[in-house]
């Protein structure tokens, strides 16, 4: 019976230091997960990236932009430096802005490029004030400036990226 | 018989002891490892650079000081250039030890471009 009892506690010694080494093992993958969940967070610059985006967008059509050539208006060629094979073609953006006459409020030139498709995720986070880390990351900026005819005109511009 | 018990008692207490000391070193060692390791320099430094340069005007010539990128590949005894540009693809391209390091594309045509280091000063400069 005694001899029984001592079995039964060294197996349960057995299973006990079996357990312990797969809390250990769960602690360190619950540290290493969470370490890396911290890092990825750290690098996240997608809201940088699209903010960035809209400034260099924006000083682009302060300098350049003349809302009496509107219609043959290029931004890839007006020197702004940005590269349309990025913007339209490799997916990562999306560009959409509205220049427009101050005082008749009338639309004078529109720019809609990339993955339009995240519109609606912009628009959603933006509604309900909240970052959806899995939606793309977007920057809203609403300006008015002084154009080379001494015309007010206010630019609304939205950019978005998901590049990671 | 007693003195046999207690010697086992004492033996199963330095392994445990020994095995515990083992598993916390591995453990910090591992942590620090993950916590700022090669891929995670490798990867922030790529997006720094890939966003410097994008907000930079034609013409600009900018210095980076990058102390701890030069250190990590030294560190890793990696003398290779740490930084390099696929102006194709428009990407950047950081790397601190002999892996394929970490890219990140930038958004601006760079066509003229170019990226000069110093190891002594540890800086990159980038002339736009």
């Amino acid at each position: 019976m005694i001899k029984l009892k001592n079995k039964r506690a060294n197996e349960g010694e057995m299973y006990l230091s079996i357990w312990m080494f797969i809390i250990w093992i769960a602690i360190v993958a619950a540290l290493a997960w969470g370490i890396m969940l911290f890092n990825s967070e750290q690098s996240d610059i997608r809201y940088r990236e699209a903010y960035l985006l809209s400034n260099r967008i924006i000083e682009c059509l302060a300098d350049n932009f003349d809302s009496s050539k509107a219609e043959n208006f290029d931004i890839y060629a007006a020197g702004c430096g940005l590269s349309k094979a990025v913007i339209e073609d490799s997916g990562d953006f999306y560009i959409n802005f509205t220049i427009r006459d101050k005082s008749s409020g009338k639309s004078v030139y529109t720019f809609d490029r990339g993955t339009s498709v995240w519109f609606t995720d912009c628009e959603y986070q933006k509604k309900n004030k909240k970052i959806e880390k899995n939606f793309a990351q977007c920057s809203y900026q609403t300006l008015e400036y002084l154009g080379k005819n001494e015309d007010s005109y206010t630019i609304n511009i939205l950019t978005a990226t998901n590049k990671h | 018989m007693i003195t046999s018990k207690k010697a086992n008692i004492i033996s199963e207490t330095v392994i445990f002891l020994v095995l515990n000391a083992l598993f916390f070193g591995m453990l910090f060692l591992f942590l620090a490892d993950v916590g700022k390791g090669n891929d995670f320099v490798e990867n922030v430094y790529s997006k720094k650079i890939a966003l410097t340069i994008d907000s930079l005007k034609p013409g600009t010539e900018i210095t980076l000081y990058l102390n701890e990128l030069f250190d990590y590949a030294e560190k890793n005894n990696f003398y290779d250039p740490i930084l390099t540009m696929d102006y194709l693809n428009h990407k950047v391209n950081v790397r601190v030890s002999r892996g394929p390091g970490h890219n990140y594309g930038y958004i601006i045509d760079l066509k003229d471009a170019s990226i000069s280091w110093d190891n002594l000063k540890k800086t990159i400069t980038i002339k736009t």
